[in-house]
């Protein structure tokens, strides 16, 4: 049918304001969201093991099964049973414990990582645009020398005043992985304020930040999302190799990266260790990334017929 | 008092050696409907451009249009309005704080129903409706001068119709100036009272627009002139 | 040539085309004319055989005597470029950006015929001339000629392996008014030329009336007129007709009314 003046099924509304911005609009439209996110195969998946992570690692800072400083000489890489239930490692500690207060330590990395990078990767990306043309210069001469260096490098970095820690953990991946975002993301953000619609926005004088915050944004946050996602998946593999490396996680507390690590040296006579955090780490990266998908379908309006219609 | 004025402008761009704009004067008075025709390289659009302040001309005297009298109308509706927002978001950009009351009163001006478009997506209403979206959100500031670039190429004959008479309602109603780039004048005829005929960069005809269509003198407005008929 | 029978294309929620019957003959060129949104493209797609997957098609498209909505893919990949070939609005989306125009043009020889590199070669040079471009085109690449070259060169690629007929959707919309008609009276030329059969689409009578000797015109998927061109336009039957014709009369220059009917042949 023709788009033309009147479309059939339509309802008049009756002049209640539709202000895009008020309280009651942004809190209905969170509703629809959050209700499509779930509705979602992959949406509701990977809600239900956040809010597994999430209760395992609070109940993990209270108790575990078995005290992360217990050891068993007598019972060293031993099977699953019925007293441990995924067994023991080298030193007759309880897996299961281990890898329980290893997930609040995964929980703050990938978090922490997401937030910050989703700050400064965004915030990146917004100077990199900027109708100025002398921040635009700076900052892409900082971004090209920026990205050069390894996240080893950065770690090392925070590593050697302080010695090894979450925080130099988070900062290595951060630095790191809004880097990667602001590379990948520029293009899209690039295009956009190409649009005519920016050009008219400009043209009356309203604010670049407004611009950004309104035109540009909802535009580049699927490509945002999905960069996080993978950035805070990615953290996690990351943390397991500079703990590996003696740069990441400190030897006393609990990480997936420390369990994988201590049971990757003797994976060829004892495989079934390495399996566990393994499979953990595993699972936990591909939640993160389904996450990262149902959300950014059920965030644009472009793709989510609801909201659309709200 | 002129709102535009362009006088000898020359416009060389650095990666061409010959002139995009040569010897180029044009000017826009209050309440006067000037349009530009030509086709693609005749450098219409960096008239357009340097008229707006987006480019400088390389020589020559140049009076920008004030950004805060003027209504800007692209080409092609679906890329100049933001397709993640809704038609009166978008409406409202034209002006500063203002009321729903007065988006509503802006689209009625432009011939589109309040109720019906209101909360919908560029993408679920026509071409030629976007297009009026887009009038509205230009004038709705009641700017004295709207500038519009080719507004009625990138929509089908019976929206254009509707763009035309949106044009000339906002020219009788506000006696609001007009500064219009077009490649067809059979829509010039409609929408101006001044024609400014552009080949090759240089000016090769101007003047009256009644003056121009019924007595041409230089060849090539007799050949635009020609494909205008039916 | 080509014979449509209730044609119906729907997309998962509604339907688009409602039952639309369409006849062209040998050598005889077809107006399409509507609104945007009324379904022509829609029609040229199932013609075709390019409609996107999730619309569903019902009817029969006969083309040569075959049902083409009842081929096989490859099937209708060898017929385009032999028996029919298209020219759409866009010629830049058209053309393959990555290459030269000389590949460009050439690509149905190579896909259809077995032909040497200096065959081909010397028919693109013959199929440029014909409309009317530079020798020197050939070694250029899309994005360094205007739009009314790349439009000629999309014809000169659709016309090179003598395709019965050619179906334009809408190929003036997107270009300047003077190059429209030099595009118009190429496409006329040629295939008169090479007998083939014309299918042409637009939304303007000006333009419909200097290529089309029959024509139908389409509202909101439904065919609501047909006859000939002179007839349709001297007295027209139905409401949305006259609103076609008056508007484009209304667009056009005023000061000439009259239709050159020759033009139309």
């Amino acid at each position: 049918m023709t788009k033309n003046e009147t479309t059939k099924n339509d309802t008049v509304r009756n002049g209640a304001v539709r202000n895009g911005t008020s309280k009651k609009v942004m809190n209905k439209r969170m509703g629809i969201i959050l209700k499509s996110l779930l509705t979602r195969w992959d949406g509701l998946i990977a809600s239900i093991f956040c809010m597994l992570w999430i209760a395992v690692s609070i109940i993990s800072l209270v108790w575990t099964p078995y005290a992360l400083t217990f050891t068993d000489g007598y019972n060293v890489w031993s099977a699953p049973s019925s007293s441990h239930i995924l067994g023991t490692d080298g030193a007759g500690a309880d897996v299961f414990s281990w890898l329980m207060a290893g997930s609040a330590t995964e929980l703050l990395i990938v978090c922490a990582v997401a937030v910050i990078t989703a700050v400064c990767g965004v915030s990146g990306v917004a100077v990199s645009v900027s109708r100025n043309s002398g921040v635009r210069g700076i900052s892409v001469v900082t971004f090209d020398a920026l990205i050069s260096i390894p996240i080893i490098v950065i770690a090392l970095l925070c590593a050697a005043p302080w010695g090894a820690s979450i925080v130099g953990v988070i900062i290595a991946c951060s630095f790191a992985y809004s880097l990667n975002l602001m590379r990948v993301v520029r293009p899209s953000a690039i295009t956009a304020v190409r649009s005519p619609y920016v050009t008219f926005a400009r043209y009356k004088g309203i604010s670049e930040f407004k611009i950004f915050w309104t035109h540009i944004l909802p535009q580049i946050i699927p490509s945002v999302i999905i960069n996080v996602s993978f950035a805070s998946a990615t953290a996690i593999l990351a943390e397991s190799g500079l703990t590996y490396l003696g740069v990441g996680v400190p030897s006393h507390i609990a990480s997936w990266g420390r369990s994988l690590s201590t049971a990757a040296n003797f994976v060829t006579i004892h495989p079934s260790v390495a399996l566990w955090p393994g499979v953990i780490i595993t699972v936990a990266v591909i939640m993160i990334n389904l996450l990262g998908d149902a959300l950014r379908e059920s965030i644009d309006p472009l793709t989510n017929a609801e909201l659309r219609r709200s | 008092m002129a709102l535009i004025e362009l006088r000898n402008v020359r416009k060389v761009f650095p990666t061409t050696q010959t002139p995009a704009l040569d010897n180029v004067s044009v000017t826009v008075h209050e309440g006067e409907r000037v349009a530009v025709v030509g086709q693609s390289g005749s450098g219409k659009t960096t008239l357009l451009n340097i008229a707006l302040g987006f480019t400088s001309a390389t020589s020559g005297a140049v009076q920008t249009a004030d950004p805060h009298t003027t209504g800007l109308v692209f080409q092609n509706p679906i890329t100049s309005l933001d397709p993640r927002w809704k038609v009166c978001d978008i409406v409202r950009e034209g002006k500063s704080g203002s009321s729903y009351e007065e988006v509503r009163e802006a689209l009625e001006n432009v011939s589109l129903d309040p109720d019906v478009v209101m909360d919908r997506y560029i993408s679920d209403i026509s071409g030629g409706q976007a297009q009026r979206v887009a009038i509205a959100r230009a004038l709705i500031s009641e700017p004295k001068l709207l500038v519009a670039d080719e507004p009625v190429s990138a929509v089908d004959v019976l929206g254009k119709q509707y763009i035309i008479d949106t044009f000339q309602h906002a020219h009788e109603e506000r006696g609001l100036a007009m500064l219009i780039v077009l490649h067809d004048l059979g829509v010039a005829q409609k929408l101006s009272d001044t024609i400014v005929v552009m080949h090759e960069g240089k000016i090769v005809e101007h003047g009256d627009t009644q003056q121009v269509l019924t007595h041409p003198e230089h060849s090539y407005t007799k050949k635009l002139i020609e494909a205008a008929r039916w | 040539m080509i014979d449509i029978k209730n044609l119906v294309i729907s997309t998962p929620s509604q339907e688009i085309v409602h039952g639309v019957d369409l006849h062209i003959d040998k050598a005889e060129r077809v107006g399409l004319i509507g609104a945007s949104g009324s379904g022509k493209s829609l029609i040229v797609q199932a013609i075709l055989g390019i409609l996107p997957p999730s619309m569903s098609v019902q009817g029969e498209i006969f083309v040569n005597s075959r049902n083409v909505l009842q081929m096989s893919d490859t099937e209708r990949a060898s017929m385009r470029g032999t028996v029919m070939s298209a020219v759409f609005q866009n010629p830049m989306t058209a053309l393959n950006p990555m290459v030269t125009v000389e590949k460009n043009i050439e690509l149905p020889l190579k896909m259809h015929y077995s032909l040497s590199r200096d065959e081909r070669h010397s028919r693109v040079e013959e199929a440029l001339t014909h409309v009317g471009l530079e020798r020197e085109i050939m070694s250029r690449y899309p994005s360094q000629i205007s739009g009314g070259q790349a439009q000629r060169v999309a014809i000169a690629e659709a016309l090179i392996g003598h395709p019965q007929v050619l179906i334009a959707d809408e190929p003036t919309t997107a270009l300047d008014s003077i190059v429209q008609q030099g595009i118009i009276n190429l496409l006329v030329q040629r295939t008169e030329h090479q007998g083939a059969a014309v299918l042409f689409t637009s939304h303007d009578f000006s333009v419909i009336s200097r290529v089309a000797q029959r024509c139908y015109v389409i509202n909101n998927g439904e065919i609501v007129e047909e006859g000939d061109l002179e007839s349709i336009i001297n007295s027209p039957h139905h409401d949305y007709t006259v609103q076609l014709i008056e508007a484009a009369r209304d667009i056009a220059i005023s000061g000439n009314d009259t239709v050159d009917s020759s033009r139309g042949e």
